[in-house]
């Protein structure tokens, strides 16, 4: 009966258990295994005092000691959408149907795009919007249930997605061809994994250090194939959905600067400052313009 | 006359002149006593037992003080002290178990004393029957010795039994008294092992500095005169070297006896305070006073040799009583005072100094006068004849650097092409050998042939100039040979003309004449271009064709592939900035000097495409450059490079290049009355005056232009003289055949076919004196000739003015101001002058003024340009100043601390050693001044000297550094061998590391390849390093990685002390080598900085092991030190180049790209397959934008570098087994597989090949006979052909290889092909060994390995093997 009452809770608690105080472990806020893209876990915030800064480095403390409900000046919620401002035509694609010449069973099913720069409607789909450094007086909770990585068609799916440290990313394969993943991190060991054909089970990629800026990620056998990682030891952060939309949640109230990143561009913003107050924001619009992303 | 009683002379008289005489004869007697017992070395001995004792007294204190002894001896006296209470209560009890003991003990010995004479009486009944024995005794009287003895051994043998028990009983009597003392005892002894060390050092510290007085007078009577020879305390200590022979000039040899350590007596102190050190106890370090300073460091003669792990100690390779000290120092080794031992000063500031203190004076009756500090390094190349290791030492790193590079410098600048220095006596070594090798294949079978000679091993450092006349125009050869400097500042070539000693009015008038008529000789003798050669093509120069004869050469893309294809790994080219190679030529403006049209473009392309053709004997490697795609256009590389060093304009075709040098070339006319008065002279030493007139004017019985003297009787270049047939004697044909002449006695004279090979000097001996046993020359044999009167007024490169920098002027100017005219009248500079520029080469402040002057040749003309009232103008001066006023400036500045720099004091205090050294006729004063101006020692020489017996030694461009350098090497070259067992020449591995190292160096291996990664040092905070994760491998993986790449400990014990926070901590330094992958970024705050370096080796730290990839993060604050890789610098270049340019997405990819770091090659390579990809590179990866050029190698040299890389790494050479090959191996894997698999039986082999011809390897590797698909060959990352592994690599590498590829080269694309897998996880081809991924691996390896054999078992492989078992991929 416990178990499933505490079970009940936590389904719950992603609306809930999020802006009150949680006695219960972190772990109940962890969304469910998601596609990464956009996933958000749950935080906490402990009260604005002389120790809270102290504290919210360490998220052992934290958990043991259980969390004060809501940061002083409370959380809010950023919305917001990446624009593209230009005229832009879709890039063709880098192979037609049938067109690539490596694995042409597998790879040759599909067109393969290029997902280079990416505009819907105005909006421009994979730019990363993510915070340096954990906000003073967040306690961050632990990374939450695995997040996949698959690899369709000789694509990469997703093409762009942020994780936490210490976040498993199965990395899968849907295709009937082997595929090598090779990362190229910073800081964290590169890892370079073949990949077996129509592997669902996958095979566990987890970052120990969070990075400074996305990387690439790519398959040595597929040399067109590319996707961008950014593991982060908090979860500030998003990538923008197809139409140029993202969201983060839980922002402690106060200015905040956001790195904006994108593949074609690299560092767009170097630190874009938003205002974030209790509850829900304004709409923030983020303009590209074509030139930076070298058109 | 009568005699009387009257004394002669007054009796008081002689009383008082006999006790005068007698008191005087006794105070001499005491005087001299005194004196010869007064000697110098007394002083410093007594001195170093003051040092000695204070030592060892500071050593005991320190020991007493020590808080863990303190505590020690507490608790074990308190143990004491209770045992002893508690024994004090049992006291009757002990007292009778004493006694009991003490009466086992009398009893046993007592016992034992009449045990030992019956035992003597057994003895001599035995002896009395064996006597009887011998004496033949027989019946009675042998029975009764025999019972004799019997009756005696009976006693003995009862004693005996009774001996043992009484030991037996007094063992338990003791046993029994210690179980009640034991704890007392034990204590005690405790005690005493604790105060062991004290007790010793107060020993050593009594023999020195005595504590009692009995001992202190003992000591002092030692000590006093004539008793002191027995035995004093104070003595002459003597190294007795019998192998070492020291040569008495001629006069034979006789043993070494150094009495250095007399006075030097700490030289060899161990501090054996710390465990295994090698670190001297008296380490050296001066004080104003000279006394000891504050911080423990001695003044000499009381310090410790600061290199006691190479010097001295007993572990390194030279321990002292095998190699003395002047073997190494020279000097007098017998002599006992400072005066006596020849020391040396270093300069002239130590020189007064000496001479203040010690009384020194130069003495010119030493022969062996002691190396000064400068020379320290000279003898080493005694025995180090192979010097290489002198500057690359796996173990203790450069130990004789100085005398090294000099060495090298005479290996670059060819001095050996004029003045050989033989190595060999026959074939005993005498010394470093350099000399040439043969020049004809002839003379070279002849040498090999002779059991008593040794060949030469040298190149000839400059170009060939065989066929000259295809490359250049007379113009260029006239201009370069006049001056080489002018058409390429950094050239290694030495100047010949414009010298002293040619100002006069004949080197002006001959100098022109001698340099066409070398123009002349060479291009005439320059080898016909044969077009048409058939089969002789690689013996006659001819072009190569051109891969695509119609396509218009690009500059642009020339300009891409200079950088890429490995051009500036040796060339430098102002259009391709960021290396500064100086291995080769500078080409920025070989433009300006080729022939015009397709002429001097297909010289060019066929030098860039294969060197050798034109020069056999070059360095430069052939570049394999074959017609490749650039942007989707064939380009020929080598064209589009030649274009681009010829800088043809777009559009322009080779065609169209024409030379376009800055001021034009041209050959000196030639006058035809010089040439005869020329041409008559040097005919004056074969011919009569009057044969002469007859040649050159023609006479009664001879027309003009015919010689004299029969063609085979004609020894010398008159041969050139002789009519050729054909040609009719006109003017040309006279003048052409004179010009030839002149030609060719004029490079005989200056022997320019040292270092060049030229047509008719195949035989021709080399023209300088030979230098092996220059060292050693006899000071006499030195023409010094008016170098004294010379240097007064000359030998300095200067304008004889005063300068400053103009600075923070806000004049438009820069420059240098004249702020003291000085002797205006001789420079024409006035004071307020602005110097600009000095031979055209901008001057902006003081430092370049002087380094611009440094360059130019002293005495000869400068161009000057000056601003003078607002107008510039150029003055032709002559920057000539007084040598011996540089140096006494010199010294007074360092008397008065004023140099600036270090550099500078060094160089100027140099100079006055070599001033010193010039003034006093010493021999590296007269190498140095003949180095820096060769022909000075012609000053005024030449008014009375034929004109070809001037000096013709040319001047090279030689700092005042580089001097220093060649005179430590060559005053080392004194051609007396040592004993065999002292010369180091190894075999083994040790010697395959020094031929090795030498021919690194001679081919540039290390521009391209990193041989060392660079080495970090940072202040770690241990806690945060987490240990590899080796959950997710293979056990045997990790067992592999091991054995291959052994565990090194990564702490130094070193502590660096760093801001943690706000607060400082000490940290402990850890070592190891990697690449950096992160700089810290600079616009961060400084405490965000930081490093990410990605680790190369294994590595062990803090008892965390750490494997390659692992990466080290640290603060930019933590770091203490990144010393660069050995070598490779190109490839760190072009591996930026390439993420700069987009070329490359990745660094690692751009790794991939480049020449890769031959880090553990011996551990990778066969060493067979690497002689061979060293004779003919192939080409092997598919990813890299250059390829391994073909050198230029030997086979010996070829097979030397192979040894050597597996000499590095201790790998077995030059053959290996490989035992994957052999029956033994695969019949026991077979066995284990059929038991495995028994219905799969004998197929190891087959399902292996299966397992390489599967899906996975051939998506990058062309395999089992099927090529890979490309879909981008600019992306696409294509492995090497598997065909090559069989041959290429080490089976123990492959399998390394296989299991994790990263760990081998962290920056691979390669992927763990069959990582280990978690439980629950899909299995991988699971009808191949049944799915088991660490056989499958092995399998892997082992079909690779015998690849060659399963593919002719098996056949090529059309597609992927589909086993009916599984579908394709096997993975579901």
């Amino acid at each position: 009966m416990r178990s499933q009452m505490t079970r009940l809770v936590q389904k719950n608690a992603g609306a809930v258990a999020c802006a009150f105080v949680t006695l219960t472990l972190v772990v109940g806020c962890s969304a469910p295994l998601s596609s990464g893209a956009n996933s958000q876990t749950t935080v906490k915030y402990r009260a604005a005092s002389k120790d809270a800064v102290a504290a919210a480095t360490d998220t052992s403390v934290a958990a043991a000691t259980g969390d004060v409900a809501v940061s002083e000046g409370g959380v809010g919620t950023l919305k917001g959408r990446v624009e593209f401002v230009g005229d832009f035509a879709p890039l063709p694609p880098l192979f037609v149907k049938g067109g690539a010449a490596k694995d042409p069973s597998v790879c040759g099913a599909e067109a393969i795009p290029n997902e280079s720069i990416l505009v819907k409607d105005g909006g421009l789909a994979n730019v990363f919007i993510y915070l340096d450094k954990i906000p003073k007086g967040a306690v961050v909770p632990p990374a939450g249930d695995p997040v996949l990585f698959d690899q369709k068609v000789c694509i990469f799916t997703p093409h762009a997605m942020v994780m936490r440290v210490k976040q498993a990313v199965k990395v899968l394969n849907a295709d009937g061809a082997a595929h090598n993943t090779h990362t190229y991190p910073k800081k964290n060991s590169a890892f370079n994994s073949v990949v077996q054909p129509n592997d669902r089970g996958g095979v566990d990629l987890v970052y120990g250090q969070a990075e400074k800026e996305p990387f690439q990620v790519g398959c040595d056998i597929h040399s067109w194939m590319t996707a961008y990682h950014l593991p982060l030891d908090h979860p500030f952060a998003a990538v923008s959905a197809a139409d140029g939309t993202f969201e983060i949640k839980d922002l402690p109230a106060g200015k905040h600067e956001f790195k904006v990143w994108h593949e074609a561009g690299k560092m767009v913003e170097k630190a874009l400052v938003v205002e974030i107050k209790p509850g829900d924001n304004n709409e923030v619009s983020i303009k590209v313009p074509a030139s930076k992303l070298g058109k | 006359m009568p005699a009387t009683d009257d004394y002669l002379r007054s009796p008081k008289l002689m009383h008082r002149v006999f006790c005068a005489s007698a008191l005087l004869l006794l105070f001499t007697t005491a005087w001299m006593m005194y004196a010869d017992n007064n000697d110098e070395w007394r002083t410093y001995q007594r001195q170093a037992f003051k040092y000695q004792g204070e030592r060892i007294r500071s050593r005991e204190a320190a020991e007493k003080a020590a808080p863990e002894h303190k505590q020690n001896v507490a608790e074990l006296e308190a143990k004491i002290k209770a045992a002893e209470a508690e024994l004090a209560k049992r006291h009757d009890e002990v007292k009778s178990l004493t006694l009991a003991a003490k009466s086992a003990s009398d009893k046993s010995a007592n016992h034992l004393r009449d045990l030992k004479v019956q035992r003597a009486r057994r003895d001599v009944a035995r002896a009395n029957y064996n006597l009887a024995i011998r004496d033949n005794l027989q019946g009675d009287a042998l029975k009764r010795r025999t019972d004799e003895y019997e009756v005696v051994e009976a006693a003995v043998s009862k004693m005996e039994s009774d001996n043992a028990e009484n030991k037996l009983k007094l063992d338990d009597a003791k046993a029994s008294l210690s179980a009640v003392t034991g704890e007392r005892d034990k204590a005690q002894k405790g005690l005493k092992g604790e105060q062991t060390k004290i007790v010793l050092l107060h020993a050593a510290l009594n023999k020195i500095d005595p504590d009692t007085l009995l001992s202190k007078t003992k000591r002092n009577l030692m000590l006093l005169p004539v008793i002191d020879g027995f035995n004093s305390p104070e003595r002459i200590t003597q190294d007795w070297l019998p192998r070492l022979e020291f040569p008495l000039g001629g006069m034979g040899v006789v043993s070494r006896f150094d009495r250095c350590r007399t006075c030097h007596s700490m030289i060899d102190s161990v501090d054996d305070t710390v465990k295994a050190s090698v670190a001297g106890a008296f380490p050296h370090g001066l004080s104003k006073d000279g006394k000891q300073t504050a911080d423990g460091k001695f003044p000499h003669p009381f310090a410790s040799h600061p290199r006691l792990d190479v010097y001295l100690g007993a572990t390194s390779p030279h321990p002292l009583p095998k190699f003395g000290c002047t073997v190494c120092h020279e000097g007098q080794g017998a002599g006992t005072s400072f005066q006596n031992a020849s020391h040396t000063p270093n300069d002239p500031a130590q020189m007064h100094e000496w001479a203040d203190e010690h009384k020194w004076f130069d003495n010119h009756f030493w022969e062996r006068p002691m190396n000064p500090k400068r020379f320290e390094e000279s003898s080493c190349i005694k025995c180090h004849v192979n010097v290489t290791e002198l500057a690359v030492n796996p173990k203790f790193g450069p130990t004789a650097p100085k005398v090294a590079r000099g060495h090298r410098l005479v290996e670059t600048y060819g001095c050996f092409g004029c003045h050989e220095i033989q190595g060999f006596e026959a074939t005993k070594i005498i010394g470093p050998d350099l000399r040439l090798e043969p020049n004809t294949p002839e003379e070279a079978v002849a040498i090999a042939a002779d059991p008593n000679q040794v060949a030469g091993k040298m190149r000839k450092v400059g170009p060939s100039l065989r066929h000259l006349a295809l490359k250049v125009d007379a113009g260029f050869v006239a201009s370069w040979t006049e001056e080489p400097k002018r058409f390429r500042p950094t050239t290694r070539m030495p100047q010949f003309f414009k010298l002293d000693n040619q100002s006069d009015v004949h080197g002006q008038k001959f100098n022109p004449v001698e340099i066409a008529a070398i123009t002349h000789y060479l291009l005439a003798k320059s080898t016909e271009f044969q077009q048409n050669a058939a089969n002789d093509d690689q013996l006659a120069y001819k072009p190569l064709a051109r891969l695509l004869p119609d396509s218009i050469p690009s500059a642009e893309r020339g300009k891409e592939f200079f950088a890429t294809k490995g051009c500036v790994n040796c060339h430098t080219h102002d259009a391709v900035k960021g290396l500064d190679m100086t291995f080769g030529p500078e080409l920025s403006n070989v433009h300006e000097k080729l022939k015009a049209g397709d002429f001097g473009f297909d010289w060019l392309y066929t030098w860039v495409r294969e060197p050798s053709r034109y020069h056999p004997r070059t360095r430069m490697p052939a570049q394999p450059l074959e017609v490749e795609k650039v942007d989707g256009v064939e380009t020929d590389p080598a064209a589009d490079i030649a274009a681009f060093l010829l800088k043809l304009k777009p559009e322009e075709k080779p065609a169209d290049y024409r030379p376009m040098p800055a001021t034009p070339f041209e050959v000196p006319a030639v006058d035809d009355a010089v040439l005869d008065e020329l041409v008559s002279h040097f005919l004056g030493k074969v011919l009569t005056k009057s044969q002469i007139e007859g040649f050159i004017k023609g006479s009664d019985d001879k027309n003009k232009g015919e010689y004299p003297v029969l063609a085979d009787r004609i020894k010398g270049d008159e041969i050139e003289l002789l009519a050729t047939g054909q040609a009719e004697l006109d003017d040309t044909e006279w003048k052409n055949r004179k010009l030839t002449y002149l030609g060719r006695k004029t490079i005989t004279r200056y022997g320019c076919y040292g270092c060049h090979d030229i047509p008719n000097f195949e035989q021709a001996r080399p023209i300088g004196t030979a230098l092996q046993d220059w060292g050693k020359k006899d000071r006499s044999r030195l023409a010094f000739e008016h170098i004294h009167e010379y240097l007064h007024h000359h030998g300095e490169p200067n304008l004889g003015v005063k300068v400053e920098s103009l600075t923070g002027n806000a004049a438009s100017v820069t420059g240098v101001r004249v702020t003291k005219a000085g002797d205006s009248n001789k420079s024409g500079l006035k004071t307020g002058d602005v110097i600009v520029s000095l031979d055209k080469t901008p001057v902006l402040d003081i430092e370049q003024y002087e380094a611009a002057l440094a360059r130019t040749v002293v005495g000869s003309h400068v161009a000057v340009g000056v601003i003078r009232d607002g107008h510039e103008q150029t003055f032709t001066l002559t920057a000539d100043a007084s040598l011996l006023d540089r140096v006494e400036v010199g010294i007074g500045r360092a008397k008065r601390d004023e140099f600036k720099t270090e550099a500078s004091r060094v160089r100027e205090d140099s100079a006055a050693f070599y001033v010193e050294s010039l003034l006093h006729h010493g021999r590296p004063g007269f190498l140095w001044q003949k180095l820096r101006q060769p022909r000075s020692y012609d000053f005024k020489m030449i008014e009375t000297k034929p004109y070809d017996d001037r000096l013709r030694m040319p001047k090279f461009p030689f700092s005042e550094e580089d001097i220093d350098d060649i005179a430590t090497f060559v005053l080392g070259l004194v051609a007396e061998p040592p004993a065999a067992e002292y010369l180091y020449n190894p075999s083994g591995s040790a010697g395959a590391r020094i031929r090795g190292e030498k021919l690194i160096e001679q081919f540039n291996c290390s521009g391209c390849h990193m041989l060392e990664l660079p080495k970090i040092r940072y202040a770690a905070d241990l806690g945060g390093i987490t240990a590899t994760d080796t959950s997710i491998e293979y056990p045997e993986a990790v067992a592999l990685l091991k054995k291959l790449r052994p565990m090194r400990d990564g702490t130094t014990g070193e502590m660096k002390s760093v801001k943690v926070g706000d607060s400082m901590k000490s940290l402990p330094i850890v070592q190891f080598h990697g690449l950096v992958a992160g700089e810290p970024e600079v616009d961060l705050p400084l405490d965000e900085q930081e490093y990410v370096v990605e680790l190369w080796e294994t590595l062990r730290v803090a008892g965390k092991e750490l494997f390659p990839t692992y990466k080290f993060i640290f603060p930019a604050t933590s770091l203490d030190k990144i010393e660069a890789a050995r070598g490779g610098k190109y490839a760190e270049w072009l591996v930026e180049r390439l993420v700069n340019n987009k070329k490359a997405k990745e660094k690692s990819l751009a790794w991939q790209m480049s020449p890769p770091p031959l880090y553990k090659e011996g551990t990778k390579v066969q060493t067979p397959w690497l002689f061979n990809f060293l004779k003919n590179p192939g080409k092997l990866r598919h990813t890299t934008v250059l390829r391994m050029p073909r050198f230029n190698l030997s086979d010996e040299e070829a097979q030397a570098l192979a040894n050597y890389f597996a000499a590095v790494d201790g790998t077995p050479f030059p053959y290996q087994l490989i035992e994957e090959r052999e029956p033994a191996y695969l019949n026991e894997v077979g066995d284990d597989f059929d038991k495995a698999y028994p219905d799969k039986k004998g197929q190891y082999l087959h399902d292996s090949w299966q397992m390489l011809n599967g899906d996975l390897c051939i998506k990058c590797h062309s395999v089992g006979g099927r090529q890979v698909v490309i879909s981008d060959p600019a992306k696409d990352i294509r492995g090497p052909n598997l065909d090559l592994s069989a041959e290429r690599l080490k089976p123990d590498w492959l399998q390394l290889w296989l299991f994790n590829p990263k760990w081998v080269t962290p920056y691979t694309s390669m992927p763990s092909p069959l990582p280990k897998q978690k439980a629950g996880e899909t299995p991988r081809y699971p009808q191949l060994f049944g799915a088991d991924g660490l056989k499958q691996t092995v399998s892997l390896r082992d079909a690779l390995v015998n690849y060659h054999k399963q593919l002719e078992r098996e056949g090529k492989t059309a597609e992927a093997p589909k086993p009916a078992a599984a579908t394709a991929g096997g993975g579901q």
